[in-house]
């Protein structure tokens, strides 16, 4: 009993290695993965190589010889600043050194935990079905209308601007989508010959889920989780732009970044004469999630069934 | 002539990315006029292919007719296949295409489909489109290819429109000339019950009434189409190759022209438009022709709310709506019961005695084969290893893989226990064997057949091997 | 089954999913109770006043009383008011300050949708039949690459691409001094939308709330012209986002059709591939991406909002974010319960447009 469950999971194992080796055939795919790599090689020893309060941006609020009061005057890409300055004193080089880590930390606890509530609730709707899973699925279907953004705004307002409330507000926002996920795949699993083939042998209906229906439930969610990666900080940025984040204005985080470049005494506009201030911060989110995008493209082809070859 | 269709040596080929798969390897047979033609051999064989080269539905990429001839009447559907492509093989096989003549093929080939060359398919379930109603997907067909047919019997109804009338009042059947007359001797036999002749009645004269409205214009639609017809005929007559070109560049333009708004748009219930209604009424014909319980009901159905047996009778309708002059069934029984199995073999058979078309039967049943064939082929590995009429193949096998195909069949008088078996598996196709391509598996294999690839020989009349062990036996 | 019974059935199975909305928006107004009492109170800010409002909505009572009378003020436009906040709207009504800022996001939802399906649907369809080759691997980058770009960001690059005089619209509102809000919004002159956007000051009344509409209604064609430029460009940033999601769908639903037998059936008939495109597979194809609508329109909503941001447009995404800002409880609310009731009819329509697509769906 303990022995094949061991086999189960070595196989497992060679099945994951033999799709990485795939993944790295297609061109597109490996720079998805080298894209994400390097982000989260940044996101490790960015913060360290800038130095200083690793969630705070450096701030030059007052003179600076040679160069002048740069608190609403930004400047554009120096030796002395190498990606430029933002309204408020910002330097943006640092900004984005640190902003990776953050960014990488809220999104993994929330897809994380989104996924693991999604396995659970879909896996029960899928599998045992009846009023249960309806009633599931109905709660999904609420939840999965409302718009991201909507439901965060109202959450953040209602239970306190922190990074608590943040991440619980993504994680609502973010587990309908895996419990339909895992739900649909479920129903097809269950459905596959061996599924029977458990239950006549007279395997338990928990057993036969966490052995069978779950590990071959499971492509699409890493498929899902490596795209929504992307979503979620694409979502924490916007936040962060319309200055609804959970800190004050000196967070270092990519949108942030980009939401100082509007604040200014003209506002939206005075991002034509300063491109720079929202040009570069926005390429390094758009880069990384297109990493996250590709990788997430590459493990879909991989571990698409009908293209095994 | 009495050939419908003859195949001289086609090889069709796949270019993937593990190398060529050469799936046809020059194949060679000649359907007769009316007469049923069998094709059997393994799965992997090529029978399937064959029918799709036939047809040209091969999917390109990846595959290919690289090579060949297929003749129908005086007619090569193949003519022009040489300019089609520039194949630039290194390591990675590279195609680049014509497209001015693949496209003018393609519209060639959309012409012979569906109206001399039909084909019928293996799982009925899936073949109809779900989207859109039975009636929907039978006239499209007559729509695209029976507009002469039907625009004369309109014009026909338009002048004979108080006889119709007359008929609809009393019920006694009136007699004509033309296709007129023709449609109403189809009525009389085949219609079982009085509502089924009052719908008839109604669509001809609803048709008619319309057709004298805009006369000019459809006087018009059917005299363009009579000219077509007659051009299609002489196509198929002359053996003169340039007048042969010019008359297909001609129709080409036609193709174009047709209005095919007609079938795209889901037919709306109320059409005015008397094409419409007569390839409705047609419809019921059809469906009443291939015995069908209920054709008006079936006719508004969807697909998945019929059983299996009588979809494919909803397509073997589909494909002899026009007449054609040859049919490819492909498996058509293997996914039904043994019941409606035998039904459907029945009413083929049935179906072919009236129109008169040949067909080619595709399949691995040789129950099958001898029960509805008058000739038949026996494929292994992308050539055709022998051919006879049915019973001197069962009585009289010569090749060794016939032999052993019939051998292999379990036998109810048998008293040994073991199922025979041939040995060995059917080759890859990338990298087929030297020589005759059966002989790693065969129990008469000698040096000649690892080097060289058996021709076909005539052993007695009407029966060709492709062995080596019957080299010098031929009959003369 | 007939589509009427269909229909009628999917909209007996709307009354839960809107019950279910429903208790949600309850749970999110009724647990700051502070900030529901304010709502509610107006502009009058007494402890006499507090009390009425207590009473009122039946604070002391419990929980499913709380929620019936809930109800009866959410279906009878009783949303409260907006917060002293915002210093010129202090007031107002909520469910009045909804008919305002409702039209500016449903035009620009709307012409964004359009823009979706023009682009979306031909590419996918083009993507699917000229599979792996040039064209091909073009629009799946070009659809990768969209769904990456955060919206604001693409807001702001259009914004800087279009220079100083971009196309940002001015603020339908005035201050109580008549003074125009400079601080809040960017913007541009735009002398034909004049009389239009400062309607306060003797310009013209707007029958429909729709700039686009309204402009054609009095037959002010340069205004028109101008207005379909403004609404152009937000309509763009939320369309380039969002179409890369349609295009992928229906490539992958394009391909599936086209490998399915009956396909194969049509081609045998003779009929030309032009038409088993057209007529036979993008049919099933489109049925198919009706699936995914409901999730499209939710990722649509939320660029919309965050587009309105960007540009100032003055919906309710604008206002969603002001309200958040100036702890205004009674907006927020009202604008998610709108946004979700949205949401949920348009899935409702597709639905019941997908089964009239494809008649297998009505068994149910």
């Amino acid at each position: 009993m303990q022995s094949d469950i061991r086999d189960s999971i070595r196989a497992r194992i060679n099945s994951f290695l033999k799709s990485l080796y795939f993944l790295t055939r297609s061109p597109i795919s490996t720079a998805g993965l080298i894209i994400v790599i390097a982000y989260v090689i940044l996101a490790i020893v960015g913060p360290i190589i800038v130095g200083g309060n690793p969630t705070i941006m450096k701030q030059y609020v007052n003179y600076i010889p040679g160069v002048g009061y740069i608190f609403n005057n930004p400047q554009p890409p120096s030796v002395r600043f190498p990606l430029g300055t933002t309204f408020e004193g910002f330097d943006i080089y640092n900004g984005i050194m640190k902003g990776a880590r953050l960014d990488i930390e809220v999104a993994a606890l929330v897809v994380l935990s989104g996924a693991t509530i999604g396995v659970i609730l879909g896996s029960i709707a899928g599998f045992k079905g009846g009023v249960l899973g309806d009633v599931i699925m109905r709660v999904t279907d609420i939840f999965l209308s409302i718009p991201f953004i909507v439901l965060a705004v109202a959450f953040l307002l209602i239970f306190g601007r922190t990074l608590q409330s943040l991440v619980e507000a993504l994680i609502i926002v973010w587990w309908p989508l895996y419990t339909r996920l895992v739900r649909g795949q479920v129903l097809v699993v269950r459905e596959l010959q061996y599924v029977e083939a458990s239950k006549a042998a007279g395997s338990s209906s928990f057993r036969t889920v966490l052995l069978h229906v779950i590990p071959n439930s499971i492509y699409p969610i890493f498929v899902q989780i490596s795209l929504d990666f992307g979503n979620v900080i694409l979502t924490i940025a916007s936040l962060d732009f319309l200055g609804f984040g959970f800190a004050g204005p000196n967070l270092a985080e990519w949108g942030n970044i980009i939401g100082l470049a509007t604040k200014g005494a003209s506002g939206v506009l005075a991002i034509t004469r300063y491109p720079w201030t929202v040009a570069i911060p926005g390429l390094v989110i758009l880069i990384f999630v297109l990493g996250l995008n590709l990788l997430g493209d590459g493990i879909r082809d991989v571990t698409d069934p009908r293209l095994r070859r | 002539m009495d050939e419908a269709l003859v195949v001289r040596n086609l090889k069709t080929q796949f270019f993937i990315y593990e190398g060529i798969v050469k799936a046809l390897d020059g194949v060679s047979f000649t359907l007769k006029k009316g007469e049923i033609f069998g094709i059997v051999g393994e799965t992997g064989c090529g029978k399937s292919v064959t029918a799709y080269s036939i047809t040209r539905l091969i999917p390109d990429p990846p595959g290919r007719i690289v090579e060949g001839h297929i003749l129908m009447g005086n007619l090569d559907l193949l003519r022009n296949l040489s300019k089609e492509v520039i194949i630039v093989t290194k390591k990675r096989t590279r195609i680049r295409h014509n497209n001015r003549v693949i496209k003018r093929n393609e519209y060639f080939f959309n012409k012979i489909r569906g109206k001399y060359i039909s084909m019928i398919f293996q799982e009925p379930m899936a073949a109809l489109n779900p989207v859109y109603t039975i009636e929907d997907q039978v006239s499209e067909t007559l729509l695209l290819h029976n507009r002469t047919r039907m625009l004369k019997i309109i014009k026909s109804a338009s002048e004979h429109l108080e006889e119709l009338k007359e008929w609809q009042n009393s019920g006694s059947f009136p007699s004509f000339s033309g296709e007129l007359g023709e449609e109403i001797e189809k009525i009389k036999e085949a219609s079982k019950s009085k509502d089924s002749v009052k719908k008839h009645q109604e669509l001809l004269i609803e048709a008619a009434s319309k057709f004298s409205k805009r006369k000019e214009k459809f006087e018009r639609m059917l005299s363009k189409s009579i000219e077509n017809d007659k051009l299609e005929d002489r196509l198929l007559k002359t053996s003169d190759e340039a007048e042969q070109e010019a008359i297909i560049k001609k129709l080409s333009k036609e193709t174009k022209k047709i209005n095919l708004i007609k079938i795209t748009r889901k037919m709306k219930r109320r059409s005015k438009d008397p094409i419409i209604i007569e390839a409705r009424r047609e419809c019921l014909s059809l469906l009443e022709s291939v015995e069908i319980p209920n054709p008006s009901i079936v006719m508004k159905s969807f697909p998945h709310e019929l059983s299996g047996g009588m979809l494919q009778r909803v397509v073997i309708s589909i494909a002899l709506a026009n007449s054609p002059k040859i049919l490819i069934a492909d498996e058509p029984t293997t996914a039904l019961d043994v019941t409606i199995q035998a039904q459907i073999l029945q009413l083929l058979r049935n179906l072919q005695k009236n129109i008169g078309t040949s067909i080619i039967l595709i399949t691995h049943d040789l129950a099958v084969i001898a029960e509805m064939c008058d000739r038949v082929a026996v494929m292994y590995a992308g050539n055709i290893v022998e051919t006879a009429t049915t019973s001197e193949l069962f009585k009289n096998p010569k090749h060794p893989y016939t032999i052993g195909l019939l051998r292999s069949l379990p036998r109810i008088d048998d008293p040994s226990r073991e199922l025979k078996t041939i040995p060995g598996s059917v080759p890859n196709l990338i990298t087929p064997p030297d020589g005759c391509r059966f002989h790693p598996r065969c129990p008469f294999v000698f040096d000649k057949c690892k080097v060289e690839k058996p021709e076909t020989i005539e052993v007695s009349e009407g029966h060709t091997v492709a062995c080596h062990l019957f080299h010098g036996k031929e009959v003369n | 089954m007939k589509l009427y019974v269909y229909i009628i059935r999917r909209l007996i199975l709307l009354i839960p999913v809107i019950i279910g909305v429903t208790l949600i928006t309850f749970y999110l107004s009724h647990v700051n109770i502070g900030m529901l009492i304010a709502t509610y109170e107006g502009k009058i800010h007494t402890a006499a006043r507090r009390e009425e409002v207590i009473i009122s909505l039946h604070l002391n009572g419990p929980i499913y009383e709380q929620y019936l009378y809930y109800l009866t003020n959410l279906f009878t436009g009783k949303w409260g008011y907006l917060s002293p906040g915002e210093p010129f709207d202090a007031g107002t009504p909520v469910f009045v300050e909804f008919q305002r800022r409702f039209p500016p996001t449903a035009e620009l939802a709307i012409i964004a949708t359009g823009l979706v399906l023009l682009m979306g649907i031909p590419l996918g369809v083009l993507s699917a039949i000229k599979k792996d080759k040039v064209v091909d691997q073009i629009t799946r980058l070009i659809a990768m690459a969209a769904v990456s770009i955060p919206v604001f960001w693409l807001g702001l690059i259009i914004i800087i691409a279009l220079g100083p005089n971009s196309p940002i619209p001015v603020p339908l509102r005035i201050t109580a001094e008549g003074q125009l809000d400079w601080a809040k919004y960017a913007f541009t002159s735009t002398g034909a939308l004049q009389p239009w956007v400062f309607s306060a000051s003797g310009g013209l009344s707007r029958p429909t709330g729709f700039l686009l509409i309204d402009t054609l209604y009095y037959h002010d064609y340069p205004a028109f012209l101008d207005a379909l430029k403004h609404v152009f460009w937000p309509a763009f940033t939320v369309a380039v986002t969002s179409f890369g999601v349609i295009i992928r769908f229906l490539r992958s639903s394009m391909l599936e059709v086209l490998g399915q037998d009956y396909i194969r059936t049509a081609r045998s008939k003779g009929v030309p591939e032009s038409f088993v495109i057209k007529k036979h597979a993008r049919r099933n194809a489109l049925g198919a991406t009706t699936t995914i609508m409901g999730l499209f329109f939710a990722g649509l909503l939320s660029g919309v909002v965050i587009t309105e941001n960007v540009f100032g447009w003055p919906g309710m995404g604008t206002w969603l974010f002001d309200a958040a800002e100036n702890s205004d409880l009674g907006s927020v609310i009202a604008t998610t319960f709108v946004f979700t009731i949205v949401i949920v009819v348009a899935n409702l329509v597709v639905d019941i447009l997908y089964s009239y697509l494809d008649p297998r769906v009505r068994l149910d």
